[in-house]
């Protein structure tokens, strides 16, 4: 009997069991969603059959609920349920058998989809509406536009054209007048009067003119804006298959750098806005702020959810976010109700993804022999043994590691539903969504399934916006260890059965075994809970002058097991457990609490008189962050299936931290506008941080922006030129902001315990140890960044072609970075103190345009975006002239530096191999231990020693420019995308090839040097990472990490109208996505796009990811 | 309405007047400040605690610390998977070398506790005597972690921190010198050595004694060179009358004869307090060293040559310890090799397969007597840091050095070996430079191999006959016999099927004095420490 097992689970366990259930499952879904769809037509489908003479009503009524899904609302004591009434009906509608019915009454009958309600006329607002049709043609210059609303104006009350353009609508007295809508056209409202007959020429809409962009606290027109902010739609975000929102950010917005942080299922990528934003690792991702509620980290959710994403570039438009808004703000609005009848959406797609490139790897015990061979022989006293001596039948052997660990074509999917509509006063949004992911490393995989819904309800002067969102999503990790075993295990070893308990362990070869299964049997799973909710309250409390409260609050919960558990590994011949087996399993387990809230109150004063218009805005703001964890241990379970604590005998552990912080804020901002020619922000934010001591612990970031609309100018309208260049506006600004992205309570040094002693004997003791085990710097305060933008936009031909183009200097200063100090100050080898160590300046230009030519059947829009920025550290504070960093090799690799880009490459420059015997003698007056075939280090300094004054700048991993290309063409029902992107000029240090080397795997190394191929370029192979033909701080693993890709391609079909109006399905659309099609590169690692945290380690690649391809199939439904 | 109005107003008003200062300050709940400790006598016993808690440290007398270093002597090889032992072994060691940058980074973080401690109670209101009794343990230890940097590194040019840094120069402290170094070292000893009290309590043995400072004092004058002034304080120890040899020398290894009469300083271990593979106050000594079939890594190994100098460590037939022996007791609880006859993790020492052309295997400190290492890779097995045997042999040394009367030393020497039962050397055969070399040769490594803070390794570089010793064990050709380690004979040379290996090419090949005597200092100091080179 198995045990019950959590709905979720159970659902991933259908899905993933064969993909015929699935399907099974999705096609019933989408029916139970057309039948539901189908049915809001009812009414106007069902025919009825009755005959009945003088019979008391209320019978007649139940008849027609017998015979139909109608059912009946009404009051007795209102409704005369007993009047008689003669009926006789063959095939009519509803509505005609209740005009029969209640003709001459004063009852009046409402139908809204099943029901019926039944009222006296009094009791009605409006009078039964005398029905009146009008009919006419929608057209635009070239034709009838199919598919343009018809909207009775003021309610939802409309319908669309059909193919030929023509319309028919039925409208009741009350209605004034239509409004005519289409995508991309200009609406128009036309006054019915007397007509019946309207026909409408639509023209063109200057698109994005009138658009509005979320900017920090509130909203501003397009034209308005100042200061440098992009925008990118759901429509965009939603063609790229990934799990989060900020993957699909990538090639959409100038001035962004998007890449992944991972290759795990499930993680999101890291963002940075116009070039490295701090020194500090984990300081340089941008601040992101979901719904107006500054989130913690970077939030993980689907692009189902989102409306709109806003990225705010320069200073003057992020200050108003001040303490952390040095690199960049990223608004996210998720979707809003509108209000008229419901809307049902459907989204799914499954893809798989394939690994297209691994690391080449010496899969082949012969080929691996021989490698083996050439070290034997150039070391004196190796004494030639290898595990392949003890392992007989090793020969048999040619195991590939890679493939063992990895899981090609994973699959990957995503549905999404979405509900939104409602009234004038209240309007809901709702959508669910489930996303499920295999990684490529065995044992790993992602599920998600979150809702939000958000609500927003009027009335009167009062308002209010309530959001809620919930997430619940559970991550297998592999373990961390398999990308390097697979490079690191040899070809000889069997491969291993790793689901049984007990193995068999050829030779001696037992220990390297465990390791290897016990890190494949590894559970180790994350269940997340996370629940946010937040709310505003506006109140207008005179015209123009509103009030509003702005509060919320978000609880993430996050469970961590990893459960080692116990096997045998046997002797190959003799079946006798082995001491190597791992017989005593073990069980972690841990949680984190992480609680955030924020209460904002704020005012805005909106105000217009004649040309001016000024805007005024103040708030204050408190946010207050507390994380919590515990983790707990315990080893020795009965059995492999007991994954408790409570099961586990032996070795109890735990521990526990938390940490808080807090910031409160006081925000003030001035808009003006005169007669949308000149337009003019001020803000000024002071903010207190509790991560600061408290000499240091406020700022004051103000800002100011300039934008002028040329068009307006009236010497502009008179010129040609205006023909030709619709609008051009220049935008300046002017901004300080901060950063405080250092961990909590740095300013006080602190003692530790647990480093205790044990005194006695026999009956020894714990003698508790307490010593401070780092350092602290009272002093530190905000790192503050100072940009100055100025911004060119044009729009040609009305908007058909249109031109951004961005130019900054952004000069940070007091950059805090955590500085290792020297390991015999005492805190160990990678301690740190954090300072305020220097100043970078970042300057750069984004240009981005889009071109869009509309026809009726063809059509498409060509997006390129182009972006350089230049990074300079400009001034360090340190006593070293030099921070190095840089982890995966034994030397750290990059710096900071003054007059260099931030993790700049500085490494020892190589000269080919040492190949002759004299070349070797002289090369050993340097390096005593050289060999022939090793790498020959050049001795730059010219001192006679190798060693890191030897090291000189080779370029860094930030690019020196990035450019993409996005070509949107639609055919008729055929929509077709496909996008490139790529960058230029940085490097990578490809430190998992020098990790292949050193384990002498890499297929490269067949060809190494050796006195028999003394023309080969690959070193000769060495047993240690620290061997200078391997170590990391020579260029020799340095490659240009240049790259163009066709990074996504998409075939979409629309089905025809005539279709979908009969299936009433307002959207259906089904398309093929491909991910990566094709890269073109020097780069001979896996992929260019190396994916890493942090600006030390930003072009050092260790190698988890190989190249894949997804391939995904995808339906789109609307009703 | 207008009632609303106000209400509004207050509430907006009222926040921006709550107090901005209380709100900001938020107190670390996770531990105390450096500011809020070292107050009470408690704290400050604490602080010496985690003090000593270096001596545990992986790299120092921990695991690795306690095996590793031993590879770059003349009786140790490192197990030919370890590339950072091999380089120890062939003297090819990097500025990134695990051991070479540990030692260091840990020593350092044990002289940081004591500085904090003897920073912090100089000013502390508490009683004199009390502080008096906590500087001296404190000083001890840092004398002594200053004198393992100083023997190991650099030539002994070490950076010196004898009070906590504050500011940013202060953490770019540049080397001083050796001189400078010794000074510090022999000020710290000597304090420790005046104030430190004979013996503990029970509960509380483990810590510094006099003893204890005063041995290695000697053995700081000796690596100097400062005969007369070892001699001295050696004969202190020996007339205190505090130690006595133990009856079976294997008591110094064992978990069983922890602080016996002979043990002078130990560290302690303990895999019973925090029980489990996460404690740091356990050893991973004897999984390192063990072979793999009693669940260890055995991490270095005994040099074919050391295997030959335990079996011919002369035995006396007499001695009724050697009933049935035929090796002896010195030797049997250093090593077990093919062919001793001995049983070893609870199986003849025959059962073992020795691959890798190995022919031994370390006993000391490991839980041979057990069926194998425990599965959590921990024990408790205490390291003894100096023992009155090791003062024997050196005061010998010493005697010999000034005034060269071979008569004493000779019987110090033979103390010894009559303990273990092995033929006491006849005086009438030796002079002082034979009974010097004797002592080089075969008595110290014999009695005190893979001891203390590499014991052997600092005795043949001190003694300046590393390049001697590794010349002549280059040239040996052994023949691997399936029961038996032998020299290679002319015949076995010309046998094709004869497996015959040499040891210590590559180290004698690469070995040079001013290069390899000292680590040198790690990388990751130089790239750190702006100021190490001086400004």
């Amino acid at each position: 009997m198995k045990k019950n097992k959590p709905f979720g689970e159970l659902f991933i366990r259908s899905l993933k069991k064969t993909l015929l259930t699935m399907r099974i499952a999705f096609i019933l879904m989408i029916l139970g969603i057309l039948q539901a769809r189908a049915n809001d037509a009812y009414s106007q489908k069902t025919m009825l059959s009755l005959n009945f003479s003088e019979t008391p009503l209320v019978k007649v009524l139940d008849k027609i609920e017998d015979e139909s899904e109608f059912f009946f609302l009404y009051n007795e004591k209102l409704l005369d349920t007993e009047r008689k009434v003669s009926i006789e009906a063959k095939d009519q509608l509803i509505s005609v058998i209740l005009d029969k019915l209640f003709t001459g009454t004063d009852v009046q009958y409402t139908i809204i989809d099943r029901k019926i309600i039944l009222a006296p006329e009094y009791l009605t607002e409006v009078s039964q509406p005398q029905q009146k049709q009008i009919a006419g043609t929608v057209t635009d210059k070239n034709g009838p536009i199919p598919g343009a609303n018809v909207v009775v104006t003021g309610t939802t009350v409309g319908v669309i054209t059909d193919v030929n353009g023509k319309y028919s609508i039925n409208i009741t007295q009350e209605a004034k007048s239509l409004t005519f809508s289409f995508i991309g056209m200009q609406s128009q409202e036309i006054s019915i009067g007397i007509l019946t007959q309207i026909n409408v020429t639509m023209a063109e809409s200057a698109i994005g003119l009138d658009e509005v962009v979320v900017i920090g606290y509130g909203t501003q027109k397009v034209r308005e804006l100042t200061g440098a902010v992009s925008q990118v739609k759901v429509e965009t975000l939603e063609k790229i298959g990934s799990s989060s929102f900020t993957q699909a950010l990538q090639g959409q917005i100038a001035g962004i750098n998007v890449m992944a942080s991972s290759g795990a299922p499930g993680s999101t990528a890291n963002i940075q806005v116009r070039g490295i934003g701090s020194f500090s690792e984990g300081a340089i991702n941008p601040l992101y702020v979901v719904d107006g509620i500054p989130a913690d980290g970077t939030p993980n959710f689907s692009s189902n959810e989102i409306e709109s994403v806003e990225v705010l570039k320069d200073a003057a438009s992020a200050s108003i976010y001040g303490t952390r808004a040095s690199n960049g703000v990223i608004l996210v609005t998720t979707k809003r109700g509108k209000s008229g009848e419901m809307k049902v959406g459907f989204d799914s797609y499954y893809g798989i993804t394939k690994i297209l490139r691994n690391m080449p790897l010496i899969n082949n015990t012969v080929d691996w022999l021989y490698v083996n061979r050439v070290r034997y022989l150039a070391v004196k006293d190796y004494n030639g043994w290898t595990a392949l001596v003890d392992n007989p039948r090793g020969l048999h052997n040619n195991t590939n590691w890679q493939d063992l660990f990895q899981v090609d074509n994973a699959p990957i999917q995503n549905y999404s539903l979405r509900l939104s509509g409602g009234s004038k006063d209240l309007t809901y949004s709702l959508v669910t969504s489930y996303f499920l992911q295999d990684g490529l490393w065995i044992n790993s995989a992602y599920s998600r399934l979150s809702t939000r819904a958000n609500t927003h309800f009027a009335r009167g002067k009062f308002s209010s916006n309530v959001n809620l969102a919930l997430i619940y999503d559970t991550r297998k990790n592999n373990n961390s260890s398999l990308p390097a075993a697979a490079i690191r295990l040899r070809p000889f070893k069997a491969p291993l059965n790793y689901l049984d308990y007990r193995i068999p362990a050829p030779g001696s070869n037992a220990a390297a075994i465990q390791s290897i299964a016990s890190a494949l049997k590894e559970i180790n799973e994350d269940r997340g809970n996370d629940a946010s909710i937040s709310m505003d309250l506006n109140y207008e409390l005179f015209k123009g002058f509103t009030l509003r409260a702005n509060m919320g609050g978000s609880v993430n919960n996050n469970y961590n097991k990893v459960f080692q558990p116990s096997f045998e590994l046997y002797d190959e011949y003799t079946g006798a457990p082995t001491s190597s087996s791992f017989p005593i399993a073990r069980l972690n387990t841990g949680q984190d609490l992480n609680q955030h809230w924020i209460s904002e109150f704020m005012g805005t004063y909106e105000r217009s008189f004649g040309d001016h218009k000024i805007t005024a805005f103040a708030a204050v703001s408190m946010e207050q962050s507390t994380r919590e964890s515990f983790d707990s241990g315990k080893r020795n379970f009965l059995s492999n299936d007991i994954q408790v604590l409570s099961g586990g005998a032996e070795d109890p552990t735990a521990s526990g931290t938390k940490y808080v912080s807090s910031l409160m804020g006081s925000i003030g901002r001035l808009q003006y506008n005169f007669a949308d020619r000149y337009m003019l922000s001020a803000s000024v934010r002071r903010d207190g941080s509790s991560k600061f001591g408290e000499k240091y612990r406020f700022g004051v970031f103000p800002s100011v922006s300039l934008g002028w609309n040329i068009d307006e100018e009236s010497f502009f309208k008179n010129s040609g030129i205006s023909s030709i260049l619709t609008n051009a506006k220049i935008r300046a600004s002017y901004g300080t902001s901060g950063n405080q992205f250092i961990s909590d309570y740095l300013y006080a040094a602190l003692v530790t315990s647990g480093r205790d002693y044990v005194l006695g004997k026999s009956d020894q003791s714990l003698a508790l140890g307490v010593t401070q085990t780092s350092f602290s710097n009272a002093n530190i305060k905000w790192e503050t960044s100072v940009s100055k933008n100025i911004g060119l936009d044009l729009r040609f031909f009305k908007g058909k072609l249109t031109f951004t183009g961005d130019a900054y200097i952004t000069n940070k200063s007091d950059m805090l970075f955590p500085v290792l100090i020297p390991p015999s100050a005492g805190t160990g080898s990678s301690g740190t103190v954090i300072m305020n160590v220097g100043d970078m300046i970042n300057k750069g230009y984004e240009l981005s345009s889009t071109y869009r030519n509309s026809g009726s059947d063809f059509n498409f829009s060509l997006t390129a975006i182009f972006m350089k920025n230049v990074n300079e550290v400009t001034k360090t504070n340190l006593a070293s002239s030099t921070i190095w960093g840089g982890s995966g090799g034994t030397d750290p690799m990059t710096v900071i530096k003054e007059g260099f880009p931030v993790g700049s490459f500085f490494l020892i420059p190589t000269d080919g191999l040492i190949t002759t015997i004299e070349e070797l003698a002289e090369y050993k007056l340097m390096v005593k231990n050289a060999n022939l075939g090793d790498l020959k280090y050049v001795d730059v300094d010219g001192n006679g020693l190798i060693n890191d004054n030897d090291r000189v700048y080779m370029g860094s991993g930030s690019p020196k420019w990035e450019a993409s290309l996005t070509f949107n063409p639609n055919y008729k029902k055929f929509d077709f995308l496909v996008q490139f992107n790529g960058t230029y000029g940085n490097k990578i240090y490809n430190a998992i090839k020098s990790t292949a080397y050193a384990h002498k795997r890499h297929q490269d190394v067949l060809n190494c040097w050796s006195p028999a191929n003394p023309t080969a370029t690959v070193p000769a192979p060495v047993g240690s990472l620290s061997h200078d033909n391997i170590r990391s701080r020579s260029d020799y693993f340095l490659e240009d990490g240049s790259y163009m890709r066709v990074r996504n391609v998409q075939l979409g079909y629309n089905l025809s109208e005539k279709l979908m109006n009969k299936l009433s399905i307002s959207k259906c659309r089904v398309y093929v996505s491909i991910e990566n099609v094709l890269t073109f590169t020097h780069y001979t690692g896996n992929d260019p796009e190396i994916g890493n945290d942090g600006l030390m380690n930003k072009g050092i690649d260790s190698g988890n990811i190989p190249v894949t391809s997804q391939y995904r199939l995808g339906l789109q439904l609307e009703f | 309405m207008k009632m609303k109005k106000i209400l509004m107003i207050i509430s907006v008003g009222s926040l921006s007047l709550y107090s901005c200062t209380d709100f900001l300050t938020e107190e670390n709940p996770n531990t105390i400040t450096d500011q809020a400790f070292w107050k009470t006598e408690n704290d400050f016993t604490k602080g010496l605690m985690a003090t000593y808690n270096t001596l545990e440290s992986s790299y120092v007398l921990g695991g690795s610390g306690s095996t590793a270093g031993h590879a770059s002597d003349d009786i140790t090889i490192p197990s030919p998977w370890n590339s950072d032992n091999i380089q120890l072994s062939d003297y090819t060691v990097t500025t990134v070398n695990s051991f070479v940058v540990n030692e260091w980074q840990q020593l350092y973080t044990g002289i940081f506790r004591a500085n904090q401690v003897l920073e912090k109670i100089a000013n502390a209101d508490l009683s004199e005597s009390f502080k008096t009794e906590i500087e001296a343990e404190t000083r001890f230890l840092r004398g002594l972690y200053y004198f393992w940097l100083a023997s190991n590194y650099n030539n002994g040019e070490v950076i010196i921190h004898t009070s906590v840094p504050k500011t940013m120069e202060e953490y770019y402290k540049s080397i001083s010198s050796r001189k400078e170094v010794y000074t510090l070292i022999f000020d710290d000893l000597e304090f420790a050595q005046a104030n430190l009290p004979k013996t503990w309590s029970d509960d509380n043995l483990g810590r510094a004694t006099w003893g204890a400072a005063t041995a290695i004092k000697g053995q700081v004058y000796l690596y100097e060179k400062m005969y007369a002034e070892a001699k001295l304080e050696f004969k202190k120890i020996i007339d205190s009358k505090l130690y006595r040899l133990t009856p079976d020398i294997s008591w110094n290894f064992d978990l069983e004869h922890e602080y016996n009469s002979e043990s002078i300083f130990e560290v302690n271990f303990s895999d019973a307090v925090k029980p489990g593979e996460s404690s740091n106050n356990a050893t991973t000594r004897a999984v390192a060293c063990a072979p793999q079939e009693a669940g260890g890594n055995r991490a270095i190994e005994p040099a074919y040559n050391f295997i030959q100098l335990c079996k011919s460590d002369p035995i006396d037939p007499a001695n009724p310890i050697n009933a049935g022996q035929q090796y002896s007791q010195r030797a049997l609880a250093t090593i077990c090799f093919k062919g001793d006859g001995q049983v070893f993790y609870k199986r003849p020492t025959e059962a073992f397969p020795f691959i890798v052309n190995q022919e031994g295997h370390i006993k000391k400190f490991q839980n041979w007597k057990w069926p194998a290492e425990p599965n959590t890779s921990r024990s408790g097995i205490n390291e003894r840091v100096v023992r009155l045997a090791d003062v024997f042999l050196m005061y010998a040394e010493t005697i010999l050095k000034t005034s060269g009367e071979v008569s004493e030393a000779i019987e110090y020497v033979n103390m010894v070996r009559e303990r273990s039962g092995v033929l006491k050397l006849n005086i009438a055969d030796y002079d002082a430079d034979a009974l010097m070399t004797h002592l080089m040769r075969i008595e110290r490594p014999l009695e005190l191999a893979y001891e203390g803070h590499m014991i052997r390794w600092q005795d043949i570089k001190r003694w300046g006959i590393v390049t001697e010793l590794l010349q002549e064990l280059s040239q040996i050709n052994y023949r691997l016999l399936p029961n038996e380690l032998r020299e290679a004979t002319a015949a076995d040379l010309l046998d094709p099927l004869a497996v015959i290996r040499k040891q210590f090419v590559e180290a004698f090949e690469n070995y040079n004095p001013a290069d390899d005597d000292f680590f040198p200092i790690p990388n990751q100091e130089i790239i750190t420490n702006a100021g190490i080179f001086g400004k």
